[in-house]
Formats: C-alpha cells, structure tokens, sequence
C-alpha cells in the first residue's frame, strides 16, 4: 500500500510533517509531554497562550466535566513571553518540535509586545503565530477581540505589519455570523485561520444552586461539540481562501477526515490529548491508514469533498 | 522530578476490600522503579461508557514491579473500573507530580493522618519511613467501617475513628489528633496527612497551632495530570503586590508543606 502524503503547507513558512496539530491550553508548552511522546513527530505543537506578563488565572475550580465534554475556565494562566522565550522555546527548539505560538493580550499593545519578541531573532524555532481572539474565560482582550469586527481588523492589521511570521487567527464560535469575522481577519492579512475556540457553558450544582466552576461561565470542549464545530469550519472554509484549520471533539483519525472533507487543511486536537498525550500522533496514523487504504495519494485530495 | 510513563499495563488483580473499597495491581516495571511516596498516577477508564477524561489516583503501593491502587467507588468512572478483571490492561500515565512526601530528618516521630480514601498514598509513604527507624503513629478516619479495609496493613500505633462509632471513637479523626497534640507529644513530630479538604484543613490548624510541622496530599479535579492544562489549580498564598498565587495540584503538589498554603489564619 502506497503511504499518502500527509504533508500540508499553511504557507509563510508553516510547514507541517502531519495535519494534526495539539491545540493551544491541551498541551502546555510541549515540555510537559516531552517524557511521553516524540513532540516533533506532532504537525505543531501550538503552546499555552503567552501574555506579555505572567497570568494567575481565575478562581478555581477550573474544571468540570459535562457530557461528552468538559467545561474550563482557566482564565490564561501562563507565566509570560519572557518565560516562554527563556525557559520553553530552547528546548522545545532542541526536541525539533514544530512551534505554534498562542498570542494573548488585553490591549492592542499586549499583543503586538508578545508578537514583535517572538519575531525577534529570540523567537527563532517559532513556525507561526496563532492570534487568540476567542477565549471566553477572560474579561478582557480575548472574545472582546473576537466578536468586534473593527476591533479584530485593526489588531490584525498592526499584528501583521509587525510580523514575518505565518499569522493564524483562531476564531469564536460565540457569534453569530463566524464568516463575518473569518473575512475582518483574512482581509487584515491574516494567513490562516483555527476554529473554532470553546462553546460558552455554565454547569451548575443542583442542590445549592452554584455553578460548579469559580468563574461561573467556562468554555466547552470535547465530543460534545464536533457538530457544532464542524458546521462552523465547513462555513468559514466556504467564505475565505487562506487555509482552515479545524478544531472541536477531534477524537480520532475519522473525526479529523471529516474536517479535512469540510474543507480544512490541518486540524487541532485538543480535549483528546487529556486522555492520552498520543493522541495527536495516533490519530494522524489513523488518518493516514483511512487514505492508504482507499488510495487516496494527497490529503489534499480529500480536502472539501463534502458533497453537501 | 520523575521521568513519566504511559503504557498499557497489565491489570493482575482487582480485590475488593470492602462494599466500596477495592485494591487493583498492575505491572509496571518503569513507573514501580520511578515512584515516590505522595505521587499518584492516572488511569484512562476503558469501555464505551467511560468517561471523558482519565481519572488520577495516589500510588497506594509499589511490590518489586506492581504498581497498587486503592480506590473507593463513587462515580461512574470508578463503578467501571471496579469491573475490570485480572487478565486486561489499563492505560497507566505516572508517576505524576513533584510534590512528594518530604519526611524530615530532625524528626522522631511521624503522626499519619488520613481520612477515607485519603489512605491510600499513606502505606507507601510508611514502606518507605520504616527504613529510617523512626517511631510513627495513624490516625484513621472515615464515616463508617467500610472506609477502613486497610487499617490492619498499619504496623503501628493506630488511633481509629468513625462516624457513625462502628470502628473506633465515634467521631472525626482531627479531634482525637487534638487531644493527642494536646497531651504534650508533639514535640518533635511531624504531621502527614491526606483525606477531605475539610479534614486537611483542620490538620493544618493543629499543626499551626501546635507548632508542628505539616505536610497535606490534595486532592482536586483534573484533565492533563501532568502540569499542562492549569485546571487543577489551588490558591498558595499572594505575591508582593497582593496578588492571588495558584499552583498546580498534579503538578507542584500533590503534597504541599503547610506553611506553602494560604491556611493559617493567625497569619
């Protein structure tokens, strides 16, 4: 059986080995997995999202689990760019891993900061920049960013004209029209985008009446949303040329296909690396097994063949 | 810090101890040779009813190159494990978190506590103690004689407390370790506690108040395990400009030294 090519090319220097990338806030700065599987075996390793200065992150607890998902609000814990640049990024350069920086800030100035250190000869192992302008868990910067088209576009914009590198914008499904902000971004200079982020979600305790996590509202992730998730990449897929790449409920190779069908280039693994840090690794197998055995030469072949 | 290991184990025993308590052994050469007291692993739960995320245990026990855990069924997660048999394998990811059990040397005596479950990284801790031949004594605690199906495994002192008075003193466990600090034997103690927050909560504000030496085994919710996700964070305190401080229970912790926790309030 000839071995498909796996290979994608998200373009301005984002070359992945595999589609399947770990997301962003499911496998830390890598290191953590470093023990465990072969990080530059991953498509990418997108890390936690960076801010300018350390974060302490909300009030726990920070986790429950819901059907077939689970809700966090980790509120952006992260110790800061200098951290990442001084303490993660050599070695992960070491260990050969393929490096998405995930950007955060509060303010315009917070993330072009973040974003002009990682384009500095510092950021050097750094493949790309995924722009985080969906996460619900913070009260500002984040989803502000994501649901103001005029907002989003003028960061976009200055982010651009700071940076070389490949700049993903991943985006919220927290809105209603995903495809507005898809074309803000893109039209900004936006090279490609990840959606989607986590569903807005409350789990409750019954009895006392409290939410069951410390900031009330947390972000869904899982199975739970793979529906609703590949709705959203099919839509953006339809509405912009930069590539795609899908996110939510990604469990195995076949989820992973079926975005790849809606018209995804790549896709991002996130809740399924709790159960097992291979999970980005086995599931790229998977997917390659699925083409081999129906001949199918390119990944790029499947890509948007859902005949909807 | 450990080296990390998953791997599908084989599953060589699952005893059941008590209505709900239950004793699982797997081999696992990599994380038996690896394995501190205080640190704990994770299961992925197997079958199409699993839940989502995998399920974090203390390391009860380490015999050559099995690996024990004890565990008490209360969710679904631990329903399904409880029906796993010898002769299958469990996903096992450990050994998992730096914060160990850190038994002092100037001590002469240990003072164990342990309420419920909270038992379980207790006897590997105490396999480990009996090398430096220092005096050690238990506090059990649990609701009802069913939460105490390992107390015979103790070669030691035991104090026993339950709350309904079917084993032991009719009551909590914290206030028998009271009246034991209360008598004066204290000195040159040190406290190693695992169980219900409340219950460790309590401990340490006998310690705080004794001045004893303290060190407690969380326990929270978790997704990653391994120090990647933030979720299973706990407040240690603030920072110079009076900033709430969290840190990672699977991966600073499990165990933390009281004085490292925002809990005393006299402070």
């Amino acid at each position: 059986m000839k071995r498909p090519n796996m290979s994608v090319d998200l373009g301005r220097g984002l070359r992945l080995t595999n589609p399947v990338m770990a997301a962003s806030g499911t496998y830390g700065y890598g290191l953590e997995y470093e023990d465990l599987t072969d990080l530059s075996a991953i498509g990418a390793v997108v890390v936690k999202g960076i801010s300018p200065l350390p974060r302490a992150g909300n009030k726990p607890p920070r986790i429950v689990e819901t059907a077939a998902g689970m809700l966090n609000s980790i509120g952006l814990q992260n110790p800061g760019i200098e951290n990442f640049l001084t303490q993660k990024l050599p070695r992960l350069r070491d260990l050969g891993a393929t490096v998405v920086a995930n950007v955060y800030g509060e303010s315009d100035d917070d993330y072009l900061l973040v974003v002009e250190q990682l384009s500095s000869p510092r950021g050097d192992g750094v493949s790309g920049l995924e722009i985080n302008v969906s996460c619900p868990n913070v009260k500002a910067g984040g989803l502000v960013y994501g649901t103001q088209p005029d907002m989003l576009g003028a960061l976009v914009e200055k982010i651009r004209r700071t940076t070389d590198k490949h700049m993903m914008v991943k985006l919220s499904p927290n809105i209603t029209d995903i495809t507005a902000m898809a074309r803000v971004a893109v039209e900004a200079g936006a090279d490609s985008l990840s959606a989607i982020n986590t569903l807005l979600g409350i789990a409750m305790d019954l009895e006392t009446g409290t939410p069951k996590l410390g900031n009330v509202t947390g972000g869904l992730s899982g199975p739970a949303i793979k529906p609703v998730a590949l709705h959203l990449a099919w839509r953006t897929a339809r509405a912009v040329e930069v590539p795609v790449v899908g996110i939510g409920g990604i469990d195995n190779g076949r989820d992973a296909l079926e975005f790849i069908r809606v018209g995804c280039r790549a896709v991002q693994v996130g809740t399924a690396n709790f159960r097992d840090p291979r999970a980005p690794l086995l599931i790229a197998h998977e997917m390659e097994e699925w083409l081999a055995k129906r001949e199918v030469a390119d990944l790029a072949d499947l890509v948007g063949t859902f005949r909807a | 810090m450990s080296r990390k290991f998953i791997a599908d184990a084989p599953l060589l025993a699952m005893d059941r101890l008590s209505e709900f308590y239950y004793r699982l052994t797997v081999e696992f050469p990599d994380l038996a040779r690896e394995a501190r007291p205080g640190q704990f692993l994770s299961l992925e739960i197997p079958g199409p009813n699993a839940p989502l995320l995998r399920r974090p245990f203390s390391i009860h026990r380490v015999v050559d190159d099995k690996v024990q855990v004890l565990f008490k069924v209360v969710g679904e997660g631990t329903k399904i494990l409880a029906q796993q048999r010898s002769g299958t394998t469990l996903n096992v990811m450990g050994p998992l978190g730096d914060g160990v059990f850190v038994p002092a040397t100037q001590v002469e005596k240990f003072l164990l506590v342990a309420g419920g479950i909270g038992i379980a990284p207790l006897l590997f801790l105490v396999d480990d103690l009996q090398q430096r031949k220092k005096k050690m004594q238990l506090f059990f605690g649990g609701r009802t004689a069913d939460d105490l199906p390992t107390k015979d495994d103790f070669a030691m002192p035991v104090t026993l407390s339950t709350e309904d008075g079917s084993t032991g003193e009719k009551g909590l466990i914290t206030a028998l370790l009271a009246a034991y600090l209360q008598n004066g034997d204290a000195a040159k103690s040190q406290v190693l506690a695992c169980g219900p927050m409340p219950m460790l909560k309590a401990v340490a504000a006998l310690c705080y108040r004794h001045g004893v030496p303290g060190q407690v085994s969380l326990e929270t919710m978790m997704a990653c395990g391994v120090g990647s996700c933030y979720g299973c964070a706990v407040e240690v305190g603030r920072d110079v400009h009076g900033k709430v401080r969290y840190e990672r229970v699977c991966h600073e912790g499990p165990v933390f030294d009281i004085n490292h926790l925002p809990w005393d309030e006299n402070r």
